[in-house]
């Protein structure tokens, strides 16, 4: 059994213990590091968040291009026939696909043979148009109050 | 930030212990770097390791419990971050001398006896000899300075198997230190 007397030399020797000496500086080097990496990780946010909303608004512009164009070009009737024919062969999840896209095309075929097509066509882009913004506007906040929580470290 | 905060940042909130992280990285550097070293024994990978261990709190620091003392959430990092260093590097984790109880002469084994001669301090030496989780207990309990419900948090031990672990380690480094001449 060790004896307490071994056990103090043991604390006392950690006391002193001090295998790696520190340069003048380290910790404004160790500084300097932390604020490189948050300046990255801070602009690689931006980039992100700026992307995201492009890619978005992109997406949203192409959904409701397809959906307008489908009207147009009355896809809506190919639709129906497709899902007679699943009807006949009674395939079930070809049937509910084309179900699914029936529905989506009947919004288009509203637009496509409502009384003001024009009028319509305008509002769709307007709609995707302020869909879009709001995605950037919704990114920019979050890279806001992403700046706002990851305040930049100082050293006293 | 008083003086009484700086010493350990308890119940700082973390935006405060963001704002002032250079007060953190003052105030453990020193004992990370320690800490490191006994698991890599090499200065300047210590160096490295101490200034990536900082970088990793400042980034996690959001997920930090500011119940918890800042102390052992830091070692805790530091202890994972050499030890994956360890495994990347396919650093052997063995202890030179796995019994404790055969201390090496230094004629026994030439690269062995050289590694020890080359660590030059004997406590560094003594330490490299202890298998590692209780070389990490030891660490932590004596460089770091943390308490045993802290070091049974980090290392997901009971309390009771920490003291009886601390011990044992305890006493096998004061044998292997009881003969200086090994080095």
């Amino acid at each position: 059994m060790t004896n307490p007397k071994e056990f103090c030399d043991l604390d006392a020797r950690f006391a002193a213990y001090r295998p790696v000496e520190l340069p003048p500086g380290f910790s404004d080097a160790v500084m300097l590091k932390i604020n490189r990496d948050h300046k990255h990780r801070h602009h690689r946010d931006i980039a992100l968040a700026t992307a995201t909303g492009f890619l978005l608004g992109a997406l949203a512009y192409i959904v409701s291009t397809l959906v307008f164009l489908a009207g147009k070009f009355q896809l809506g009737d190919w639709i129906k026939r497709a899902e007679e024919l699943a009807r006949q062969v009674d395939a079930t999840i070809f049937l509910i696909a084309t179900h699914t896209v029936k529905v989506i095309f009947k919004a288009s075929d509203a637009i496509a043979f409502s009384p003001w097509p024009d009028f319509a066509m305008h509002a769709l882009v307007w709609v995707t148009s302020a869909l879009a913004l709001c995605t950037i506007f919704v990114s920019a906040a979050t890279v806001r109050w992403t700046i706002k929580k990851n305040a930049t470290p100082s050293h006293s | 930030m008083t003086n009484e905060a700086r010493k350990d940042f308890a119940g700082e909130p973390i935006e405060r212990i963001q704002l002032h992280f250079g007060d953190v990285v003052e105030r453990y550097q020193q004992p990370i770097a320690s800490f490191i070293y006994s698991f890599v024994f090499d200065v300047e990978t210590a160096r490295d390791l101490t200034q990536e261990v900082f970088v990793k709190a400042f980034r996690s620091l959001p997920s930090f419990d500011p119940s918890r003392p800042l102390s052992s959430w830091l070692f805790g990092i530091a202890s994972n971050h050499a030890r994956d260093f360890i495994r990347r590097r396919r650093i052997p984790t063995d202890s030179l001398d796995e019994t404790g109880e055969n201390i090496p002469d230094g004629g026994a084994d030439p690269a062995k006896a050289s590694f020890l001669r080359e660590l030059g301090d004997s406590l560094s030496a003594a330490l490299a000899m202890l298998p590692l989780d209780d070389r990490e207990l030891v660490l932590m309990r004596h460089v770091a300075e943390l308490s045993v419900p802290e070091i049974a948090a980090i290392s997901n031990l009971s309390e009771a198997n920490v003291k009886v672990r601390l011990f044992r380690a305890r006493q096998r480094l004061q044998a292997i230190l009881g003969r200086d001449s090994f080095l």
